[in-house]
């Protein structure tokens, strides 16, 4: 992969940073339960399709996704990996405090998991906060202009064919239509139980899934050309946000001195 | 089951291959260092990924993406070293180990060059569900077997497909050992340090734990790590008569004291 900090010599990651290329772009991912067709690795296909994207228009250095965090609801079905928010946000922070000491400025969490967004809500102040660092953090497509309305399937697939993995491809699309011929196009998943839906009226209860169309449908939409489309949308809008970002650094480091 | 890395599955395949009697799960560690300037940051990822996939493919199991962030050792805060503290790794796989205990993994294997992580983590995670997890250290499967980190990674990326970064990283290899230039650690604490002495290391700019030579042998570590990863079907086999050993004996966890010699000499 392009841009891939896994795959590069210390002297090319040297040569980055010393023309300035101080972008560090680190993937989200999570590991769960996405209905009956899509892999468990969605989120993280997803989250890289703009990694890549990102990258290819800002010449970051797209770092290894943290692969597992906070599960939630689906960890009523198998396959499903998940650590306490409170653990993943930590090791997530050690990541950015050593991303900070090798010399990368332009910190971007691309967070693909629906589980950490209000998380991410907090991490850009508790890391300027306590460690000094300023990051940005970011969900889905960011509300980058242009990025249309499409499937999480779309999406997925879009990450596998970013990052060449056909085969793997192949075998998500047969995995979708055996879904939808089992249930349908769109099925929808059973009614809530009333007394959740009483207790709901509250506000946040604790609760699971239950039905397994409940997280993610099955659906025919699933369009990877689509999705790339999103996902390099997604990258021409964070290229003018990480310019603009470079201000915030500046300054944060200016207090800092 | 078509694939065994998880991520490549939906949760049906992963619910089925429970049903049918699957517990096993490898679980990558690496890091993103400098070891050699030859060699790429993410060598250790890569090895311990490869490996991961050769086992779980070997025994019919399943394997986790790696979790890629470890200790960098003296190479800390060097460009291509994103360093974190052994506790950091601990605690996030930890929680990992519990989650697929928790939905009926049963023979979890860490992969990893860690000998923090490979040493307590199931040793911790045996005393709290009585449940025998290993580690295995990639640098001691192989080095028996006389393969240097440096074959072991370049096998690997043989095994990963990663061709065009292997050729980079042989011609650089095969240039600067033309030049003639030494970039093994010369810092003050490294002629203090030995098995039984640890101390702060920090390495200089220009110097790599595992340096250019000549020789480089990728098809080597490559056979080693396939052979090894066919070799330790046995032993996953064995793990999981220990652990029905385990179940046996009845133990639900590890319960202190709670072992006595009676005064005819018999156990308890």
């Amino acid at each position: 992969m392009d841009n891939s900090l896994l795959e590069m010599l210390p002297g090319e990651v040297a040569d980055r940073l010393g023309r300035g290329a101080d972008i560090a772009i680190i993937p989200i991912g999570s590991v769960e339960q996405h209905g009956p067709g899509l892999l468990t690795g969605c989120d993280l296909y997803c989250v890289m399709s703009r990694c890549v994207c990102i990258a290819r228009e800002t010449g970051g250095t797209i770092f290894p996704a943290v692969p597992f965090s906070w599960v939630g609801c689906t960890n009523y079905f198998s396959g499903g990996v998940g650590v306490r928010e409170e653990v993943f946000i930590r090791y997530l922070r050690a990541v950015i405090r050593a991303a900070w000491r090798s010399g990368f400025r332009r910190i971007l969490i691309v967070n693909g998991h629906g589980g950490n967004f209000y998380a991410m809500n907090s991490l850009p102040r508790d890391s300027l906060a306590e460690d000094g660092i300023p990051v940005m953090a970011i969900y889905s497509d960011a509300g980058a202009p242009g990025a249309s309305r499409h499937s999480e399937a779309s999406s997925m697939t879009a990450g596998l064919r970013l990052l060449g993995k056909e085969d793997v491809l192949a075998d998500a699309r047969g995995y979708i239509e055996a879904a939808v011929k089992e249930f349908g196009d769109g099925a929808k998943a059973v009614v809530w139980p009333e007394p959740y839906l009483q207790a709901r009226k509250l506000g946040v209860v604790g609760h699971d899934y239950l039905d397994e169309l409940r997280h993610v449908p099955p659906t025919m939409s699933c369009d990877p050309d689509e999705g790339v489309r999103n996902a390099e949308a997604v990258g021409r809008h964070m290229a003018g946000l990480l310019e603009q970002f470079r201000a915030v650094v500046e300054e944060a480091t200016a207090k800092e001195e | 089951m078509k694939r065994n890395l998880i991520v490549d599955l939906p949760s049906r395949e992963v619910n089925r291959y429970l049903r049918n009697g699957g517990d096993v799960m490898v679980v990558p560690i690496g890091s993103v260092e400098e070891l050699g300037p030859h060699l790429p940051v993410g060598a250790k990822c890569l090895a311990a990924e490869a490996y991961a996939g050769l086992l779980a493919e070997a025994a019919g199991g399943l394997y986790l993406p790696v979790t890629p962030y470890g200790p960098a050792g003296g190479t800390s805060g060097r460009p291509g070293s994103i360093d974190l503290p052994d506790a950091a790794i601990n605690e996030y796989v930890r929680a990992v180990m519990d989650d697929l205990y928790a939905q009926g993994f049963r023979r979890i294997v860490l992969v990893t060059f860690h000998h923090y992580a490979r040493y307590y983590l199931p040793q911790e995670f045996f005393e709290d569900h009585g449940c025998a997890a290993a580690g295995v250290h990639l640098g001691e499967v192989v080095g028996g077997d006389g393969v240097a980190l440096d074959d072991l990674v370049l096998g690997a990326l043989r095994i990963l497909g990663l061709d065009t970064l292997l050729a980079r990283c042989l011609k650089l290899n095969d240039e600067l050992v033309a030049g003639g230039k030494d970039f093994s650690i010369a810092s003050a604490a490294a002629g203090l340090a030995s098995g039984r002495v640890n101390v702060s290391c920090p390495v200089r700019s220009g110097e790599y734990p595992c340096p250019p030579r000549a020789g480089l042998d990728p098809a080597k570590g490559e056979e080693v790590l396939r052979r090894k990863a066919a070799e330790s079907v046995a032993a996953l086999e064995g793990l999981r008569a220990y652990n029905e050993y385990l179940a046996r004996r009845g133990d639900r966890g590890f319960e202190r004291g709670s072992w006595f010699r009676g005064p005819d000499g018999e156990e308890g």
